[in-house]
């Protein structure tokens, strides 16, 4: 391409980092480049690729539960398929998507700058990412079959099986790693790398909310890396550490998984509230109410968030004082996620409602994080979580909070950033019918969960009793549903990639954020001056919003 | 070198010796189990053993085993955890909404060749009252045998016990068996903090289900009991100081980073 259609096709555009050529040619453009939004494009292009891994075993779970008694699977193939979807869905998709895909490319934007603070370190991230993930689909293709523990790996399960254990315990080791990496890059770029002006109180709400997950990720996932490390020294030489036989404790290791676990929880929610922070005001052009209480909000459920991590061990004899002190804390830590969603519905409140697929998927994960969010303070009761322990109930649970919550927050972010990122734009009819069916086939799916588990409906079981059936077969037929609309969402926003219109505009949403401000899609350097900040983040004009209602009235 | 031929027989003697006592031991090691369960899973019990019931009448077994059954070895004067295995099994049958004598039958036999059909009479009747609801007296059989059949039926169970004292070392265990006689499935039952056996009602109907269709389950309960048996020996303080170690390590290093590292500034 000559550098006069070069010139043409961008319509006096200056080249975007889609065709920025460096010192590398070709596929290592992209596999050696340093920059920020190419590797925020890379990680996309991978989750992608494991989260479609993860609903067809999602998808092959639900279909052997059509039937009581075993449809297509037996007990050690559904061990290994509940198993590698759990880890695949928590530690390779929903723990790092977020971050790494869409605060890799916005957040040195959000904030005035032209890269994180480590660039390289970031590519090193993303290379151990790809091992991670690797290690574990090798674990499923050589002999001795995928993990079939539980993505909790509980003792004594994880020490005795046969399975390839120990690649998928490294696996989620050096995912850990990488998540680390990540968390620490955005740390110092948010410490060090705000544009002039720009102080804590301008920051757009997804820079908080990705700076309360990043303190979460340094702190909280070397505990998970020393503990599978553990677990890998007591399956090879045989040491006692959390093997009974062995003359460890079981115990211990449940501690310091959730240790790590439960906090992980909130490294996949709170970015998932950045997002929803963003797209709420640009939707409804307002200023997002109470913008303090969100940003504090985040750090709240950071801290808080890892202090809690008992209440998965109720059932197990931990001491009656600390279980009371879990479940007090667990009531607490609502309060944060409660105060954003009133926001949210607040901000809403009189605001000039555009009715988008990303503001659809914004209200969807208000409506179905309030039913996870609930769900977890009915289980944090003592008395009924000893009831509904390792039923449906939790399954039901986590599914409404991780992909009701992170999921649906995803797929708002892609509706909402893509065109930024690639400067085509998608058929908007075809995103909200695939919407409806997201919507629809979700709650088809999972909310019988929440009736089988109060029924008795244990977890982790690929057969069942007769009475359970109606409810298996219903949602089963839901996960048919759910599945159409992801392949249309995903499938639709890969076509605009290739026949989409063009974007040129720079702000087609009408932000106020400082991605919207720069070129579509950006240049390699973001900015060609380092912007300085004045106002705040939402500044929206919300006098013309009240000339327009006082005509109407 | 010499040896006098006195000395070359005492060797062989010495040899002999040896190598018998090596053989008997070999075997001894062989024949003799703990009180134990071995899995026989998909194997056959025999049916052709004779047993009495508690009215006193010999009972051929294959007559009995015409449903899913459950075996339950026990015996009747036992101190330890017979009766409350046995009570509990009685609460199982009277939460669970399946028929006994029509969906499943319950066989108890006595490991002991001592007890009498008079003694099976007083525990069945003990047990029958317990159950909470009225179910037909054949629907649980409780049987007493010569030593014979007792130890063919135990073996091809893989159930093992012990004569110690007066009574038996054992463990509590219940076997699923289709009409056949095929093992389907053995439920170890779990114990509450109490000391008292707990058997889900939920574990048991599904056993009775997939019994009558003769498909062969895996036990996990006995992987949870080594779990809940267990005292902590205290390493965990040890670990939990090194998690503290690495937390603080973590926390000022990422502390310095932010402060000092040089971060990017761009190509221009």
């Amino acid at each position: 391409m000559s550098s006069d259609t070069l010139a043409i096709s961008h319509n006096g555009h200056s080249p975007s980092y889609l065709e920025y050529e460096g010192k590398h040619k070709g596929i290592w453009a992209w596999l050696l480049s340093t920059d920020h939004k190419r590797i925020g494009i890379l990680y996309l292009i991978a989750i992608i690729s494991f989260f479609a891994v993860g609903v067809t075993l999602g998808f092959l779970i639900r279909l052997e539960l059509l039937t009581p008694q075993g449809t297509i699977v037996g007990p050690q193939a559904y061990n290994e398929f509940f198993t590698l979807h759990g880890v695949i869905m928590i530690f390779i998709v929903v723990i790092p998507v977020i971050p790494a895909v869409f605060g890799n490319f916005f957040l040195p934007i959000m904030l005035g700058a032209k890269d994180v603070a480590f660039p390289r370190l970031n590519l090193l991230s993303w290379y151990l990412y790809i091992t991670g993930g690797t290690l574990i689909l090798l674990s499923i293709i050589l002999p001795g079959g995928a993990a079939d523990t539980g993505w909790t790996f509980y003792i004594p399960y994880s020490v005795r099986t046969g399975t390839n254990m120990i690649f998928t315990l490294s696996a989620v080791f050096i995912l850990g790693f990488s998540s680390i990496l990540t968390g620490l890059n955005f740390l110092t770029t948010i410490h060090r790398m705000r544009a002039p002006g720009m102080g804590w109180f301008k920051m757009p709400l997804f820079a908080w909310s990705l700076y309360a997950t990043s303190w979460i990720q340094v702190i909280v996932t070397p505990i998970v890396g020393i503990t599978l490390l553990m677990v890998v020294v007591e399956r090879v030489f045989h040491v006692g550490i959390f093997d009974p036989t062995l003359g460890g404790d079981p115990l211990l290791f449940q501690h310091m998984f959730w240790m790590y676990s439960h906090p992980a929880v909130y490294i996949i929610i709170v970015p998932a509230m950045g997002v929803i922070s963003e797209i709420i005001p640009v939707f409804s052009q307002r200023t997002i109410f109470g913008y303090k209480f969100i940003a504090f909000s985040s750090l709240a459920i950071a801290l808080f968030g890892s202090l809690v991590w008992g209440h998965h061990m109720f059932a197990t004899g931990m001491s009656n004082t600390s279980e009371f002190v879990f479940s007090l804390l667990t009531f607490l830590v609502a309060i944060p996620s409660a105060i954003k969603v009133f926001n949210w519905t607040a901000t809403l409140y009189k605001g000039s409602i555009k009715l988008e697929a990303p503001l659809l998927y914004s209200l969807a994960f208000i409506f179905l994080f309030s039913i996870g969010g609930l769900t977890g303070v009915i289980q944090g009761a003592l008395n009924v979580d000893i009831y509904l322990t390792d039923t449906y109930f939790i399954v039901g649970h986590i599914h409404y909070v991780v992909f009701g919550g992170t999921g649906i927050a995803l797929f708002a972010a892609l509706h909402y950033w893509l065109p930024k990122m690639f400067g085509r734009m998608y058929n908007k009819k075809v995103a909200k019918f695939a919407f409806w069916n997201i919507f629809i086939g979700f709650n088809i799916t999972y909310f019988p969960f929440f009736i089988l588990g109060w029924m008795g409906m244990p977890r982790r079981s690929y057969h069942y009793l007769p009475q359970f059936q109606l409810y298996h077969v219903i949602s089963t037929v839901g996960s048919w549903i759910l599945v159409i609309g992801l392949f249309t969402m995903l499938f639709n926003l890969l076509m605009s990639l290739v026949r989409g219109k063009k974007v040129t505009e720079n702000n087609i949403w009408g932000g106020e954020t400082l991605e919207w401000q720069i070129q579509t899609p950006p240049t390699t350097e973001n900015f060609e001056d380092i912007p300085n900040i004045i106002d705040g983040p939402y500044e929206y004009k919300q006098n013309e919003l009240t000339t327009v209602e006082e005509e109407v009235n | 070198m010499y040896l006098g031929a006195d000395l070359k027989n005492k060797i062989k003697i010495l040899l002999f010796f040896f190598v018998v006592i090596g053989f008997f031991k070999v075997h001894a090691s062989d024949n003799i189990h703990q009180a134990e369960v071995v899995e026989h899973l998909g194997k056959k019990l025999p049916l052709d053993l004779t047993f009495r019931n508690s009215v006193g009448d010999k009972v051929l077994l294959k007559d009995l085993v015409n449903k899913p059954t459950i075996f339950d070895f026990v015996y009747y004067r036992c101190t330890g955890i017979c009766t409350p295995l046995m009570v509990e099994v009685a609460s199982v049958i009277g939460k669970m909404d399946l028929q006994p004598g029509k969906d499943y039958r319950i066989i108890s036999i006595s490991i002991n060749p001592a007890e009498t059909p008079k003694i099976a009479a007083q525990k069945k009747n003990a047990m029958l009252s317990v159950i909470g609801k009225k179910i037909p007296p054949a629907s649980w059989e409780f049987l007493t045998g010569d030593s014979v059949s007792i130890a063919k039926i135990t073996d091809a169970a893989g159930f093992y016990f012990q004569k110690q004292g007066n009574g038996y070392l054992h463990k509590g265990v219940l076997i699923f068996v289709d009409k056949n006689g095929k093992i389907c499935e053995y439920v170890h039952p779990g114990y509450t903090s109490r000391g008292d056996f707990t058997i889900l009602p939920s574990e048991f109907k599904m056993a009775v289900i997939e019994t009558g269709k003769g498909a062969v389950t895996a036990t996990i309960q006995k992987v949870l009991q080594t779990c809940t048996t267990f005292i902590s020996k205290g390493k965990d303080g040890l670990i939990l100081v090194l998690i503290m170690i690495t937390g603080i390590f973590t926390i000022t290093a990422v502390l310095v980073i932010i402060k000092k590292a040089n971060p990017y500034k761009g190509n221009s």
